[in-house]
């Protein structure tokens, strides 16, 4: 691929430059063990984010690498750990998974490549013999220095494989990992402030404590993916009973969220209406037409009150089709708008639907019809699918 | 309950913890107050909650915090903070027994006490005392984590069971040995950190130190609070579903609680207790697709009816497939209409082929649809359903699982209410 191939070319020539120009510790081998060691257990312990790709946080020992050993040892270290991280993800998943994991151990490497310039700026005196906590402070701009750079080829690199536009994938990627992120830059800072004293020790415990706290955070993001997954699951279930009616959830899920972004609804009201379009139609189970009609969205907001993880979307479920008649949360307009909309185009066509609902809806719905006619046409009758709900 | 054996212990505790103490104020030297007035701070906010660490176990912060004393300032500035996070105002308030009270911050203080003897007797020193090498403290360090880890076990074990009247062993091993100790060896190494950071008075390393724990403590605790309403979100969204037949409400439910009942007294562990649970309250989703008239018909079904509802496991398992975290349920689910003699669906399978956790579905399953009225008979009584489960042991039912199952319905009144 183009995109790493050139970001590996300028990884290089900073990488040349810097061998080249600064001074750095000789080569030690136990050194590079240690770290080719640590950056394996670092990528073999990576964090699923809910969209469902899987992402590897190794810059604490990134970080720690750069502020105290040359780039020479990193890279060679890096590249090492890589290669076993590939070797493990073939035994484990085949081909397929090895192949991911190779695109992003190049991506990876030539991040560290890039970074390696900090080592000009870095006064290794000062790092490897505090005086204070001057070099905290360093560590700290180091670190947000990598995960920029990191994220930004990450959202870049996964545009360019269809994804969402960079901007977007940033965000996707710094809402779960924004945490992670801030507990490897912390812990390296503490590493690297107590390495005088407790030399590799330190870097060990330092990475150890790093590794756990990154677990209590995957293991938050997995219980939320199931979450989703399980409801996305029986929202579908609950709609086999009615067989003509099969994907219509999903579908107004799609519709929704990405009209409400475009609408500028924040990520939590998305999220929101995201499971609201799901699980609308969950009360018309039991029912018969026309009661179904009536009941079902009150109904379909009890169930769901009695959920925490869905606090929030029982309003949007109750007022989606009454959501003009008062102050109904705006979530609830643009699923109701997009459930006509998808409904009405089984008898009538898209265009069709689309020139009804132009005739019903006023205000704030009038905006919603707006903006689905842009959103549908720009692939006819079958939208572009956004992300699931993240 | 709090018995004349309960007080005697408590005091001899107190007494022996006391003596620590005064045998330690003799070794140490004074100590800086403000580090130790931190980490009594640090450990009075903390002790709100115990801290729940991911590897699992809950162990308090506050060894942390009371090791990095230790370490720091010497032995007895480990008390003082031992003391601080035994004092729980909550708990006081609470109107426990005081013996109770006073067997927390015993125990504690002596546990600590003891630690810190053996850290002097090894050669551990106090960073505050000069310049203090790794090497010279890592032998005593380590020591002193085990003394603590043995005598809190040891005391907290006695206690338990002193008090609730169970045997120590049995008491010693709820305690979950090995969760305990790696917290505890987490806990030990962040008191290291924490003890270096204080000695070089590097207010600004100790707060980078700490924000990622509170930042994760955070994190945490909204996944224990996810993880326990799981099920109950599954049961809320499945009795939606059920809704459709009126004469299954609660079934599931129900099935759930049987299945859990008879996993327990076989002496499953608790992951397949949990995922036997969510099996169990996803089991028939599958129905959902066949027709209510089909499902509620006082006749003989025909033919394609009958075929309808065969598929309903398979129709089950494939809408749980794409739920990573219920990856372990989807066989159970498919194959909870087996039999054990080969005569079930969808498969045919036989015997000991069939999932365990499916075959003590089934027989859940079964006695259910037994004793719960349906639109074309009533519920049998439950002697009646038993004596049913009895006559199909071995042919559609397992047999050991027929018999705990009999056994849970005989002995356990609770099973038998949950209908």
């Amino acid at each position: 691929m183009p995109y790493l191939l050139s970001l590996i070319l300028a990884g290089g020539v900073v990488v040349g430059w810097v061998l080249g120009h600064v001074e750095r510790p000789p080569f030690d081998i136990l050194y590079v063990l240690g770290l080719t060691l640590s950056f394996a257990i670092g990528r073999m312990l990576s964090i699923q984010l809910p969209q469902g790709d899987r992402v590897q946080v190794t810059l604490m020992v990134g970080v720690v690498g750069l502020m105290l050993r040359g780039a020479d040892e990193l890279l060679i270290a890096f590249l090492v750990a890589c290669m076993i991280d590939v070797a493990y993800r073939y035994l484990q998943g085949g081909a397929h998974a090895a192949r991911q994991g190779a695109l992003d151990s190049i991506r990876s490497i030539a991040v560290i490549a890039l970074m390696s310039f900090v080592q000009s700026y870095v006064n290794p005196a000062s790092v490897r013999a505090p005086e204070g906590d001057g070099p905290l402070l360093s560590v700290l701009v180091v670190g947000a220095v990598f995960v920029a750079v990191d994220v930004l080829t990450l959202a870049v690199q996964q545009w360019l494989a269809g994804g969402a536009p960079i901007a977007e994938g940033i965000v996707l990627l710094l809402r779960p990992l924004g945490s992670v992120y801030m507990v490897h830059i912390a812990m390296a800072a503490v590493a690297i402030r107590v390495h005088p004293s407790l030399g590799s020790w330190g870097l060990g415990t330092a990475l150890l404590l790093t590794l756990i706290l990154q677990n209590s955070f995957n293991l938050y993001l997995r219980i939320r993916r199931g979450y989703a997954q399980t409801i996305e699951a029986l929202a579908h279930a609950a709609e086999l009973d009615r067989p003509d009616d099969t994907g219509h959830a999903r579908r107004v899920a799609d519709l929704a969220v990405s009209v409400g972004r475009q609408m500028g609804l924040t990520s939590d009201e998305l999220e929101k209406v995201g499971y609201a379009a799901l699980l609308h139609d969950i009360g018309r189970i039991g029912y018969e037409q026309p009661e179904a009609d009536i009941e079902h969205p009150d109904r379909g907001a009890e169930i769901v009150a009695g959920i925490p993880f869905l606090e929030g979307v029982g309003p949007l479920i109750r007022h989606h089709r009454t959501a003009h008649e008062g102050d109904a949360p705006r979530g609830a307009m643009v699923v109701g708008v997009c459930c006509r909309y998808d409904r009405l185009r089984k008898t009538h066509g898209s265009r069709g639907a689309l020139d009804i609902l132009l005739a019903d809806e006023r205000g704030y719905g009038r905006t919603v019809v707006d903006v689905v006619a842009r959103t549908v046409s720009i692939d006819g009758s079958r939208l572009v699918p956004p992300k699931s709900v993240s | 309950m709090v018995t004349s054996r309960v007080r005697w212990f408590v005091f001899a505790v107190c007494m022996c913890a006391a003596l620590q103490v005064v045998y330690l104020s003799s070794k140490s030297s004074p100590a800086q107050v403000i580090p130790i007035l931190l980490l009594v701070g640090v450990v009075l906010v903390t002790e709100n909650l115990a801290f729940q660490l991911p590897i699992a176990g809950s162990v308090s912060l506050s060894f942390a915090a009371a090791f990095a004393a230790m370490l720091h300032s010497g032995p007895i500035a480990a008390v003082v903070v031992a003391i601080a996070a035994s004092t729980n105002l909550s708990e006081i308030r609470s109107g426990k027994p005081l013996s109770i009270h006073l067997f927390n911050v015993g125990q504690l203080v002596l546990s600590i006490g003891l630690a810190g003897t053996a850290y002097l007797a090894l050669g551990g020193r106090a960073l505050v005392s000069g310049a203090v090498a790794l090497s010279d403290i890592m032998l005593p360090a380590t020591a002193a984590a085990l003394t603590f880890y043995i005598a809190n076990v040891i005391l907290v074990s006695i206690g338990a069971s002193l008090l609730m009247q169970r045997r120590f062993l049995q008491t010693v091993q709820s305690l979950g040995f090995f969760s305990f100790g790696s917290s505890l060896v987490v806990l030990a190494l962040l008191g290291v950190l924490v003890a270096y950071l204080l000695s070089f008075q590097s207010w600004f390393g100790l707060l980078l130190l700490v924000l990622p724990f509170a930042s994760a403590r955070r994190t945490f605790r909204v996944y224990v609070e996810l993880t326990e309403a799981y099920s109950s979100t599954v049961r809320s969204l499945v009795t939606a579903i059920e809704a459709k037949d009126p004469y299954t409400r609660g079934h599931s439910e129900r099935v759930a609680k049987y299945a859990q009942a008879i996993a327990e007294h076989m002496g499953l562990s608790q992951s397949d207790v949990q995922v036997l649970e969510r099996a169990a309250l996803l089991h028939d989703v599958g129905k959902i697709g066949i027709s209510l008239d089909t499902l509620v018909s006082p006749e003989e079904l025909s033919e394609d009816e009958m075929r309808a509802i065969r598929r309903h496991p398979v129709l089950g398992a494939d809408l749980v497939t794409d739920v990573d975290f219920l990856h372990d349920i989807v066989d159970v689910v498919r194959c909870h209409h087996e039999r054990c003699d080969g005569g079930g669906y969808p498969d045919g399978i036989l015997g000991e082929d069939i999932p365990l956790l499916a075959r003590i579905l089934a027989a859940a399953d079964s006695f259910d649809a037994m004793t719960s009225d349906r639109a074309y008979r009533p519920g049998m009584p439950f002697d009646q359903a038993i004596g049913e489960l009895r006559r199909v042991a071995g042919k559609q039912l397992d047999e050991r699982v027929v018999a705990s199952f009999v056994k849970v319905l005989s002995d356990d009144a609770r099973v038998v209410r949950a209908s």
